[in-house]
């Protein structure tokens, strides 16, 4: 073997070539799937933009808290009904009304911490947790998070009582849309990338599985999915939530600490895993021949590790593609639901919910445009931008897939 | 194509009874039936209602009555409407939302076909450009918000329809429309596809060859070789128009079955519900199977099997 690379000439002459041939093999640089895929997708002008307006939109739902908004729960029903959009400047009194709070809760520990332990201390104990109730963030926000609060505290301290405009007017309660359509907007993300993550749990292990076990566990298998395929889904689902959300049986999932908009997420996720499931079936198969397999089989892999560690890497890149398009979808679900009355329910919002709620202020007498138009818009555009995004991403990373 | 029938059949009712087995279970697991709610009754008088519907037999004896009076047709009586049984609800419901569906349906064929093969025989002209545009935009905006824009535009600012009511055509046009828009636009972008595959084919060129006009050889050859995802894409869209209308029901008040459902859900009327759900599950497997049956009409070289 070693004479016929040999070439002809002395040992001298060997040792140059082999070193050539290292420098060669130094100077190929191999492209990557994702680098490839990468380069295809920068070409794609409208994914690009696509791109570039989620991430905004991301960071900026992200930092909520942080923005100058006004409260998305305070309702004014003096004079602050159906304003339309404006430019005129408005203020929350939050330093203000912040700094008086905690004086007050201040003064109360300091109290607290004076009087021997005993009932009177309690009654304290008790004072100050109902103070810190009461305190301007619950009233102004929706039950923040302990992050969420300090991020409100960080605001108040940047921009003081300042805040945006009501840009787009604000609703029939008199609360700012704006600032609703923010909110709105971390909901309705975070379901599409929650109920996206739960489902493709699901349908990578499941498809994983059947394809690898093969035989007669694969056909039962897919014989399930078969069945659940041809249910019409939507109906089901709005029927499990009819019947999770019943009183005492949320009640009895909220003790164990599961909460409605959870399984929200899991109802959703539980039922997109289908299409996912049926495609990584398909490429485990195609894939469990090959020697890195039996490699791995040889070696004493158990079967779970040999998908869990050596397949699904493999899948991953046609999953990225269901991914991106299955986001939309859920997100379009949700909508869907919480437009129907049957998903998010106030005081949470959600752009689907703001539609309805705008929709409802449609009436022969006065058209109020602002409610519907703005929460409409936000949605249809985020919809938008995903969907190019995720054509993008099929079109980069399977260029076979073109056109489908 | 017996064989096909009777293997699609068989899964059907095997498909319907999960359904219906799961939705039985979870309606029982519900605290408190139909007549522990509003009005306190006497003990007495609640057990002998329950005994007049079996409700205080062992629940796999409920489950087997109840199954057999299923299978006959019967789905009882719905919890929350007065005098009405589910069957009756559905009965009038369904016209309504039938009508609905197949308006959209041809709106969605009609306007996606067409547009599909303009756009595809004039590729890349301003008509190929707008109509993908207008495509993009129907299969990424949701329904309703589609159907809310619309309604403030042509029935308020431009009042062109009616806000709401069934029984008129007109009535039943605007639903139709945003009901159908999504599914329009992907037919469209399906059909442009699948001509611009055909039109670069062998026998495309030869019916050229032989001297047959452009509009002969779109109509007759070409179109129908581009007419096949389409056709398999009718299935998940009547699947889609079926929830579709959920929603546009309750936009434009119309008092078919996806009001009724969304109600029934609302309202925590479950036989009511469960008895929708079953009927949305036979109504989407026929469609497919007719959908099945169709394809292989079209294409003659695909054969039906279960």
């Amino acid at each position: 073997m070693a004479d016929q690379i040999k070439p002809a000439g002395g040992d001298r002459s060997q040792l140059e070539y082999y070193a050539d041939l290292l420098e060669e093999a130094q100077r190929i640089k191999g492209i990557s799937l994702w680098k490839d895929a990468w380069r295809r997708l920068k070409k794609n002008r409208p994914a690009m933009v696509s791109m570039v307006f989620l991430i905004l939109l991301s960071l900026l739902a992200l930092l909520t808290p942080l923005l100058p908004l006004q409260s998305p729960s305070e309702q004014n029903l003096d004079d602050g009904q159906f304003l339309g959009p404006s430019l005129a400047a408005a203020t929350l009194p939050l330093s203000k009304e912040l700094a008086d709070h905690d004086t007050a809760v201040e003064a109360l520990i300091v109290q607290r911490n004076e009087v021997a332990p005993g009932p009177e201390q309690q009654q304290l104990d008790r004072e100050i947790a109902a103070l810190q109730q009461e305190s301007p963030l619950s009233q102004y926000w929706n039950n923040p998070g302990p992050i969420t609060r300090s991020l409100i505290r960080l605001r108040a301290t940047l921009f003081g009582d300042w805040c945006f405009p009501s840009l787009c007017g604000t609703d029939n309660l008199g609360r700012d849309v704006l600032s609703r359509l923010f909110w709105g907007a971390r909901v309705s993300l975070v379901v599409g990338i929650v109920a996206t993550l739960v489902s493709l749990l699901i349908g990578v292990s499941y498809g994983a599985t059947a394809g690898y076990l093969g035989g007669r566990v694969d056909a039962i298998m897919m014989r399930i999915v078969d069945v659940i395929y041809s249910v019409p889904f939507i109906f089901v689902v709005i029927f499990l939530i009819t019947i999770l959300s019943e009183e005492s049986i949320r009640e009895s999932l909220n003790d164990i600490g599961i909460d409605q908009v959870m399984i929200f997420y899991v109802v959703i996720g539980a039922i997109y895993w289908l299409t996912m499931a049926r495609v990584v079936r398909g490429q485990v198969i195609s894939l469990k021949n090959e020697q890195f397999v039996e490699a791995a089989r040889v070696v004493g892999a158990s079967p779970r590790r040999i998908i869990f560690r050596h397949l699904v890497p493999n899948v991953m890149g046609i999953v990225i593609i269901y991914l991106t398009l299955t986001i939309p979808a859920v997100m379009r679900f949700e909508a869907f639901l919480s437009f129907l009355g049957l998903g998010v329910s106030p005081p949470d919002v959600s752009w689907g919910l703001l539609v309805n709620e705008g929709l409802q202020d449609i009436t022969p007498v006065k058209i109020y445009w602002w409610t519907v138009t703005f929460s409409g818009l936000s949605l249809a555009l985020t919809l938008f931008a995903l969907s190019f995004l995720g054509d993008g991403m099929r079109d980069a990373l399977d260029p076979r897939m073109k056109n489908r | 194509m017996a064989r096909f029938l009777v293997k699609r059949l068989g899964w059907m009712l095997l498909t319907i009874w999960v359904v219906y087995t799961v939705s039985f279970f979870l309606m029982r697991a519900v605290p408190g039936g139909p007549f522990s709610s509003e009005k306190k009754i006497p003990p007495a008088i609640k057990r002998n209602i329950e005994a007049r519907y079996k409700m205080d037999r062992p629940i796999h004896e409920q489950y087997f009555s109840h199954l057999w009076s299923t299978i006959c047709l019967d789905l009882g009586p719905s919890y929350k409407l007065e005098d009405y049984t589910v069957n009756e609800v559905i009965a009038q419901g369904f016209p309504v939302s039938a009508s609905l569906g197949i308006f959209a349906m041809f709106f969605a064929l009609t306007v996606g076909l067409t547009s599909g093969v303009i756009s595809a025989v004039h590729r890349n002209s301003p008509y190929d450009l707008s109509f993908m545009l207008m495509a993009t935009i129907g299969i990424a905006v949701p329904n309703f918000v589609l159907a809310s824009i619309a309604v403030v535009l042509f029935v308020f600012v431009w009042p062109i329809f009616p806000a709401a009511g069934w029984g008129q055509l007109s009535q039943i046009i605007l639903p139709a429309i945003c009901l159908g828009a999504p599914f329009a636009g992907y037919i469209a972008r399906l059909t442009r596809t699948g001509m611009l595959e055909v039109l670069g084919m062998d026998y495309i060129r030869t019916a050229y060859a032989k001297g047959l006009g452009t509009r002969q050889v779109v109509v007759r050859h070409a179109l129908r070789g581009a007419l096949l995802p389409v056709v398999s894409y009718l299935g998940p869209a009547t699947a889609g128009i079926l929830s579709g209308s959920l929603v546009l029901e309750r936009i434009f008040a119309l008092p078919g079955m996806g009001s009724h459902f969304i109600e029934a859900a609302t309202q925590r009327d479950y036989t009511l519900a469960m008895g929708m759900v079953l009927i949305y599950t036979v109504l989407l497997f026929v469609m497919n199977t007719l959908v099945d049956l169709s394809y292989s009409i079209i294409d003659p070289r695909v054969e039906v099997e279960g």
